[in-house]
């Protein structure tokens, strides 16, 4: 049996949710806990981000433990920019030694995004050797270097992959690799984009990756028409259709339309073959998700023979 | 003093083109020393009248070398090398053709023609079709000038008019599109200047010069690597030395006109029918200095430098620039920003004795006659490009006053815009005596050859 | 070739600041190809100095090597140091340490900052190229090296940030990886973006301490 929750949710064939807790630029785990509970019951399991864009916060491990003593499963976000593989790697035991169950791995934003732009970033291992370096810990018991280890890791290794980013018919290859590597589960960019989307999915598909690795896709309430817009024109990697920005524009109440949007595309997404599940991204608007899970017909979240 | 140099040049001239000003210029110049006449195409003039050497049905592929000594490549089945001293193309000329005239016969219709700009070619053109097309229908000529300055012209114009065609005189372009409210219907508004006021014409159809270019000037432009604006300098000297291309793309010049650049070009190339020509020397370079840092290969607008290899050579490279004589015309740029300071001037003149605080190209600066009248100290270059940033320097801090960099207006450097060159260095300078909390500036001044003396010491701030 | 940059004019005036009488001196190599540190520029540096400093009395002269990197090329510098009480180098790093290497008691002041490996695209336009990782790939990348001019030097394929061939980081940085991915389609070579690439060996590039070179062959043995 496994150990993680979401790792079983999505072996019985149900369609997973996971939601994203941002850790707070301070060390206030009060915050933390607030968070967690607000969704306590909405999601599966909980992204904590490793200082997302480039700003430093709470430590993803420290806060995922925050949350872990709440009786929430967090997934650990672990990025290259800031760690060599001595760290990550030390890291991936720590975290598995918590008893945290999930690690998903990503190359990480830049630092000149954040605020400490001077930083000397690592990049030692990129996002792909990170999924490699974490699988051969957990099933060969080995470190890069090739030593062996007594006790091995035993997690759950996600990935992101991006279809909205270029060149487009790499994003499959990449998500292959990635698997290859031994990434379990993907959480895609935020699909603001749904052609596009279906047909990284067709593609994902052909080449039959849906079945080596669940595929949850990316979905983001947004609040503003401007926001909206801003995403279109300024945020690399990210694509955003018109006719949403429009909407949102046209709307009376902007907030009752973001998430009509939102719960409209995930009946769009469960249409889609392949697709195993969401990611719900609701950046600094996490009290929202409750709702959106209802109204999507996904609350309550299965229990799992564990609990 | 000046120093000359005997260069060796072949007296060969290519002449490049399929139209009949080739065939006459390769005429004129088979009469002064050895010619050969190509295209891409036969052209279908009468080549018994030529006696020099002809190739057609092979392409331009490449050109390499300098004046007085390129080798050209010719694409047939396999590439062909010729070589030559001298190099001139001439293109198509393109002529503008009447364009939106009827196709057959028309009748009761309103005609406009509208004559802007054109020359008397257009013209002949123009009356023959005026004239036919005023027995059965309207026609009104907009126009900026009436041009009868042909054989039978004013015969011509007096029969237009006979026929009730309308010519209105204008200095402003009219205003031509559909009638307000009326989107079906055409009408053009212009200013007649016989009467002072603006007049309405509806008309059913627009008749009016249209110039079409062929493609190739701009193809030889690339592929002989010629500047910008070579086609405004007389008579199709470009800034490579040894390459002309025949001004007048568009066909506007009569036949006596064309006759004068014909005699004009041939007179250039004159020069290289002994073999020998006698050119200036401006600058070397030092080859043992010379840190092959390709500054003056690429900077050079008159593409006078090109690479030398000898095993004699003290640098790192046993390879170095080295500046053309023939192709040289001296504007110093080279000098000015050679990073590695190998170019000397070949003649320099002697220090001046009180401390210069005016630095002026000496075209632009050609009316001052120096020290007339006038408070200043100049010293003048071939260029202002040649003015580099350490000389600037170097007058700022011996003189301990402000200096002033004097240049050509935009458009009139004859080595292609390097008042724009100059912008950018004073500008660098300027800000770093600011930061550093110097008072002294460097000005830019424009100046033309045609202004007063005084002009300068207006601009300058300062009389005796 | 190494590029340099010339330094905050302020900053070298604030480090020349103490010293009498400044020698600058210019490096015939890289710097003068990239016109930062040549002959010409050690001339405008030593008249901007002088007047920046003119009422401090501060004396200033200019001077230009083959090349500063090389021991026997500065010898020629010696007989005139006496007569100065600082050097202003504008070499590159590399030039500026052999200076105070061969001229034990004087002191060196850097009057550029060394900036990268790179190439000019054009005249005043310089781009780098190459980070000396010590570990060539480029024939695996399309001939586009991807630990320099990836921001992230990701070695298995452009990152999520990638979109219209531009970097995440700015829309001024081309992405490398799109420009690798182009240049392999063309050379109908993809399959190499589709093997997975292990965890490159840093030990060879700077993070396994400074760097030597033994050229074999030219020491005979027993020499040192």
């Amino acid at each position: 049996m496994a150990r993680s929750k979401l790792e079983r949710i999505l072996q019985s064939g149900s369609f997973a949710v996971t939601a994203e807790v941002g850790p707070p630029k301070s060390c206030n785990a009060a915050f933390v806990r607030k968070k967690g509970n607000l969704l306590r019951g909405y999601a599966d399991a909980f992204n904590v981000t490793d200082n997302q864009t480039a700003i430093v916060r709470m430590s993803s491990i420290a806060a995922g433990i925050v949350l872990q003593q709440e009786g929430l499963e967090p997934v650990i976000q672990m990025t290259c920019r800031d760690r060599n593989r001595i760290a990550l790697q030390s890291d991936v035991l720590g975290v598995a030694a918590l008893g945290i169950p999930n690690i998903l791995c990503l190359t990480g934003d830049h630092q000149s995004f954040g605020n400490h732009p001077e930083a000397k970033n690592v990049f030692d291992l990129d996002s792909i050797q990170l999924i490699h370096t974490v699988r051969t810990m957990r099933d060969e018991g080995r470190f890069i270097c090739g030593e062996e280890m007594k006790v091995r890791p035993d997690v759950f290794i996600g990935c992101v992959e991006n279809p909205f980013a270029d060149p487009f018919p790499f994003r499959v290859t990449r998500l292959k690799k990635k698997i290859e590597a031994g990434a379990q589960f993907v959480q895609t960019q935020c699909v603001l984009e749904m052609e596009r989307f279906r047909r990284f999915m067709e593609m994902v598909c052909e080449q039959g990756l849906h079945e080596r690795a669940a595929v949850l896709a990316g979905v983001m309430p947004i609040k503003s028409a401007r926001m909206a817009r801003y995403m279109q024109k300024n945020v690399a990697g990210m694509m955003v259709a018109d006719d949403i920005c429009e909407r949102l524009e046209k709307a009376q109440d902007v907030q009752e339309e973001a998430i009509n949007i939102v719960v409209e595309q995930i009946a769009q997404i469960r249409e889609i073959p392949g697709v195993r599940g969401i990611h719900i991204m609701a950046v600094a608007w996490e009290e929202v998700v409750p709702e959106i899970v209802r109204r999507a017909g996904l609350y309550p979240r299965p229990v799992t023979e564990i609990e | 003093m000046r120093i000359y140099q005997d260069c060796q040049v072949n007296p060969r001239v290519l002449v490049w083109g399929g139209n009949e000003r080739a065939w006459r210029l390769a005429k004129v110049i088979s009469g002064q020393q050895p010619v050969i006449w190509a295209f891409s195409r036969k052209p279908p003039y009468p080549a018994t009248q030529f006696s020099g050497q002809t190739a057609w049905g092979k392409d331009l592929a490449y050109v390499r070398g300098k004046a007085g000594r390129f080798t050209v490549g010719l694409h047939g089945s396999a590439i062909e090398e010729i070589e030559v001293g001298g190099i001139i193309i001439v293109p198509d000329p393109a002529g503008p053709v009447l364009s939106g005239l009827p196709p057959g016969e028309v009748a009761g219709c309103s005609i406009l023609f509208v004559l802007m700009g054109v020359t008397r070619r257009v013209y002949t053109q123009a009356f023959s079709q005026i004239i036919s097309l005023a027995a059965k229908n309207r026609v009104w000529v907009i126009t900026d000038d009436v041009q009868v300055g042909f054989a039978n012209g004013e015969a011509l114009y007096s029969t237009a008019r006979a026929r009730g065609a309308v010519f209105i005189r204008t200095d402003r372009v009219p205003l031509i599109g559909t009638a307000a409210g009326a989107p079906d219907r055409f009408e053009a508004r212009v200013l007649d200047t016989g009467i002072g006021r603006e007049i309405t014409l509806p008309y059913d159809i627009l008749v009016a010069p249209r110039w079409e270019h062929t493609d190739d000037g701009l193809r030889y432009h690339e592929l002989l690597g010629l500047g910008e604006d070579n086609l405004d300098s007389y008579p199709g000297r470009t800034n490579r030395e040894g390459i002309w291309v025949f001004p007048d793309p568009e066909g506007v010049l009569t036949a006596a006109e064309e006759e004068v650049i014909i005699a004009a070009i041939a007179a250039q190339v004159a020069r290289m029918a002994t073999g020998r020509v006698r050119a200036e020397k401006y600058y070397e370079i030092d080859a043992d200095r010379c840190a092959f840092c390709l500054t003056c290969f690429r900077l050079c607008p008159h593409q006078a430098v090109e690479f030398h290899r000898d095993k004699l050579f003290q640098n790192l490279y046993r390879e170095a620039c080295r500046i053309d004589t023939l192709s040289c015309r001296g504007c110093g740029l080279c000098y000015a920003e050679c990073p590695a300071q190998a170019i000397k001037k070949v003649v320099d003149k002697p220090a001046p004795t009180r401390i210069p605080h005016v630095l002026a190209c000496e075209n632009a600066a050609a009316g001052l006659i120096h020290g007339q009248g006038l408070n200043y100290e100049l010293r003048l270059f071939p260029c202002a490009a040649s003015i580099g940033e350490n000389v600037i320097l170097r007058t700022l801090s011996e003189s301990n006053r402000d200096v002033y960099v004097v240049a050509c207006y935009q458009g009139k450097c004859q080595h292609e815009h390097q008042n724009r060159r100059l912008q950018v260095r004073v500008r660098r300078l300027n800000t770093l005596l600011d930061r550093l909390g110097i008072t002294l500036r460097v000005k830019l001044l424009g100046l033309s050859a045609a202004e007063h003396p005084e002009e300068l010491a207006t601009k300058v701030g300062e009389r005796k | 070739m190494i590029v340099g940059e010339l330094k905050p004019v302020e900053e070298i005036v604030a480090k020349v600041k103490g010293y009498s009488r400044i020698l600058v001196v210019g490096c015939g190599g890289c710097v003068t190809v990239c016109q930062t540190g040549g002959a010409r520029e050690a001339e405008t540096m030593a008249h901007l100095l002088g007047m920046a400093l003119r009422d401090l009395h501060v004396s200033l002269d200019w001077t230009c090597v083959a090349r500063q990197c090389e021991f026997e090329l500065l010898e020629e510098l010696k007989p005139r140091l006496a007569s100065f009480d600082a050097i202003l180098s504008l070499a590159c790093g590399v030039g500026v340490q052999a200076v105070a290497e061969f001229f034990p008691s004087s002191p060196v002041i850097p009057g550029l900052n060394t900036t990268f490996m790179g190439m000019p695209v054009r005249h005043g336009r310089f781009e780098e190229r190459c980070q000396a990782c010590g570990d060539c790939i480029l024939d695996l990348t399309a001939g586009i090296c991807p630990v320099a001019r990836c921001s992230k030097s990701l070695l298995n394929g452009p990152c999520g940030g990638s979109q219209n061939g531009k970097c995440e980081i700015s829309a001024e940085v081309e992405c490398a990886w799109h420009l690798i991915y182009e240049r392999l389609e063309r050379l109908g070579r993809l399959d190499n973006l589709e093997r997975l690439v292990l965890p490159k060996n840093w030990a060879k590039s700077r993070d396994g301490g400074p760097r030597r070179m033994v050229r074999e062959g030219l020491v005979p043995d027993g020499e040192e």
